[in-house]
C-alpha cells in the first residue's frame, strides 16, 4: 500500500513538472502581447484567441507544417526500413569488421553539424538536393539511422535465438524469418524508434533553416527561425503555433501507446 | 538462411550515412589547416597551427569541462528518473497511456521553442518562477548568477529528455517475455530480487543505448542553451557547440572553427569509446 502511494506521488509530481512549461506556453498563447511582457499572471486575465489567427489562417504555416510532416514521416519510414535488416545483421550474423562498422555509424551522430555546413551546402547544391524535401530527408538520416540501428540491435539481441532456429528447421527462408518472426516481436522497438526518428526530424533546426529557402520545402523549424529573426517577436504567436502543432501529434501518440507497451508474447508467435 | 550476405543487409545504411559523412569530414579536415576568415581575405595554409592554438586556449578546456559536468549530471538523473517512471508506467492501462502521452509533450517541441519557453519562465523581469521565488525573498536570476543559469539549464534538459528515456524503457520492459516473472512469482521471490535479477539484466542494453545517445546529444547541446542563456553569466554555459558556432558564425573564423569541431568530434568519439569499454568490461 505504501509502495502504491509512493508510486502515485512520484508520477503526479513528475507529470506536474512536465506540464507546467506546457501550461505556461498555453497561457502565453492566450495573452495579448502587452500582457506577456508587462504584468504577471499565472492565467490570462482576458483570454484572447488573436494569437491563433495567423498560425491557423496564414498560408505559409500550412506549407511549413505540411513540409515538416512529409519530411518527418518519410524519414521515419525510411530509417525503419533500412535499419531493420542492418540491425539484424549486426545482431545475429558475424562478419568481418562488424563492430568497427557499428561504431563508425554511431560516430556520425557525434559530428557537430555546424562544422559541416559549408561542405554540405556545396554537395547538396551540386546534386540539386538543395531546397528539396528529399534532400532534407537524406541529410537527417546521418543522425537518425545510427540511432535506429543501435536501438533495434539492442532489442534484437534480447530475442532468444531458438525461435528463429526452430523456424528455419520448419523451412522458413531468411526473409520469412525476419518478417514473420522477428518483426512482430520487435513491435514496441519499432514504434518507439520510429516515433523518435519522427520527433528528431520534426525538431531538427540547423539544416531545416539553412538548406531550404522556399515554401516548397521549408519545414516548421526553419520557418520559426526566420520568424524569430524578425525585428520583434510575438511570443504569443509562437506559443500558439506550438500548441497547434503538438496537439494532433499528441493524439497520434496516444493512439500508438497501445502498441508500445503490448508486446506479442512468444506463445502467440508460434 | 542462405540469401543473406550480411553486407547486403547493412549496405543501404552504410551507403546513406557514408554519403553524408565522407565529403564533409574531408572538407572540414582541409579547412582546419587554413587561417581563413570569411571576410574576403585569401586563406593561408598553416598546417596544424589551428590545433596548436586550440591546445593553448584555456576557453576550450573550460568549455569541455563544463560540458562534461553538465552531461554527467543530466544523463545520470535522466536515466534514474526514467527507469523509475518507466517501471511505474509500463503496464498497458488506460491511465498509463494517458500519462505517457502527456509526458511525451516536451520532446515534441523544437529545442528552440524549449529554450524560449524556459526563458519566458525564468527571465527575471517577466518569468513566473523568479517572481514566485522573490515572494520568499530569494533572488533568482539566470542572467547574472552562474549557478542559477547552470541549474536552470540542467533542469531544462531533464525536462526535455527524461520522457525519451521513459518511452524507450517502457518499450524495452514490454518486450521482456512474461515467463521468468511467472516462475519467480511461483518461487516467491521478493520484488527487489525480481527487479535485480530479471528486470535490470533485461533492460541493460536499452539503458546502455539510451545512455549513450543521451550522452552524445547532451555533449552537443546547442539550440536550447543558445536561446536560454547563450554563453551565460561568467560563461558558465559556454559549451563546446556554442563556442564553435560563435567562432564560425560571429567571428567568421572558419579555419579555427573547423579545427575546434574536429577536435570536439574526436573527444566525443574517445568518450564514447571509453564508455563502451567500461560497460563491455563490466559484462565479462
Amino acid at each position: 500500500m505504501m509502495k502504491k502511494i509512493m508510486m502515485i506521488i512520484i508520477c503526479a509530481a513528475f507529470t506536474v513538472f512536465i506540464m507546467f512549461p506546457i501550461y505556461w506556453l498555453l497561457s502565453i498563447s492566450l495573452k495579448t502581447r502587452l500582457e506577456i511582457i508587462s504584468e504577471f499572471s499565472l492565467w490570462p486575465t482576458n483570454p484572447t484567441f488573436q494569437n491563433y489567427y495567423r498560425p491557423l489562417f496564414e498560408d505559409v504555416y500550412g506549407f511549413y507544417i505540411r513540409n515538416s510532416a512529409l519530411i518527418s514521416v518519410i524519414e521515419a519510414i525510411l530509417c525503419i526500413i533500412i535499419a531493420i535488416p542492418a540491425a539484424y545483421a549486426f545482431s545475429r550474423l558475424k562478419f568481418k569488421g562488424d563492430n568497427h562498422l557499428l561504431f563508425w555509424l554511431l560516430t556520425n551522430r557525434m559530428a557537430p553539424a555546424a562544422a559541416f555546413l559549408i561542405p554540405y551546402y556545396t554537395l547538396y547544391v551540386s546534386l540539386r538536393l538543395f531546397d528539396t524535401i528529399i534532400g532534407l530527408v537524406i541529410v537527417n538520416s546521418i543522425a537518425n539511422l545510427p540511432f535506429t540501428i543501435w536501438l533495434l540491435k539492442g532489442f534484437i539481441d534480447g530475442i532468444p535465438k531458438d525461435i528463429e532456429e526452430a523456424a528455419i528447421i520448419d523451412g522458413y527462408t531468411f526473409w520469412q524469418v525476419l518478417i514473420k518472426i522477428v518483426l512482430p516481436l520487435l513491435r514496441p522497438a519499432i514504434i518507439v524508434s520510429g516515433l523518435f526518428v519522427f520527433v528528431f526530424t520534426w525538431n531538427e533546426m540547423l539544416f531545416a533553416s539553412l538548406f531550404t529557402t522556399s515554401t516548397a520545402a521549408m519545414p516548421l523549424t526553419g520557418g520559426l527561425l526566420h520568424y524569430m529573426s524578425q525585428t520583434w517577436v510575438n511570443w504569443g504567436e509562437i506559443a500558439a503555433l506550438t500548441i497547434i502543432t503538438i496537439s494532433p501529434i499528441l493524439g497520434f501518440i496516444y493512439y500508438l501507446q497501445r502498441y508500445l507497451a503490448r508486446a506479442l508474447t512468444f506463445g502467440a508467435v508460434r | 538462411m542462405k540469401l543473406s550476405s550480411p553486407w547486403l543487409l547493412v549496405l543501404p545504411a552504410i551507403a546513406l550515412v557514408g554519403f553524408n559523412s565522407f565529403m564533409p569530414i574531408i572538407y572540414a579536415a582541409y579547412l582546419s589547416t587554413l587561417r581563413y576568415y570569411m571576410t574576403g581575405l585569401e586563406p593561408t595554409f598553416i598546417g596544424y597551427g589551428n590545433f596548436l592554438l586550440l591546445m593553448n586556449d584555456p576557453t576550450v578546456f573550460r568549455s569541455l569541462m563544463i560540458g562534461l559536468v553538465f552531461t554527467s549530471v543530466c544523463v545520470t538523473i535522466e536515466l534514474l528518473l526514467g527507469l523509475i517512471l518507466a517501471l511505474i508506467l509500463y503496464t498497458d492501462t488506460r491511465m498509463n497511456r494517458v500519462i505517457r502521452t502527456i509526458i511525451t509533450s516536451p520532446v515534441l517541441l523544437p529545442p528552440l521553442t524549449v529554450g524560449a519557453a524556459w526563458l519566458l519562465m525564468f527571465r527575471s523581469d517577466i518569468g513566473p518562477i523568479p517572481r514566485l521565488l522573490s515572494q520568499f525573498g530569494i533572488t533568482y536570476s539566470i542572467g547574472s548568477d552562474p549557478f542559477h543559469a547552470f541549474f536552470t539549464a540542467v533542469l531544462m534538459d531533464i525536462w526535455h529528455w527524461t520522457p525519451f528515456v521513459i518511452l524507450v524503457l517502457v518499450a524495452a520492459r514490454a518486450s521482456i517475455p512474461p515467463e521468468p516473472y511467472e516462475s519467480a512469482m511461483v518461487d516467491g521471490a521478493s520484488s527487489w530480487h525480481i527487479f535485480r535479477y530479471i528486470t535490470l539484466p533485461n533492460l541493460r542494453y536499452a539503458l546502455f543505448v539510451v545512455g549513450l545517445i543521451r550522452m552524445i546529444d547532451c555533449l552537443k547541446i546547442f539550440d536550447e542553451i543558445w536561446v536560454l542563456t547563450s554563453e551565460g553569466p561568467y560563461k558558465v554555459t559556454n559549451f563546446m557547440s556554442i563556442l564553435i558556432v560563435k567562432t564560425t558564425m560571429s567571428q567568421l573564423n572558419m579555419g579555427y572553427g573547423a579545427a575546434l569541431s574536429l577536435f570536439f568530434l574526436y573527444i566525443i568519439i574517445l568518450l564514447t569509446f571509453i564508455f563502451l569499454k567500461v560497460i563491455m568490461g563490466e559484462r565479462k
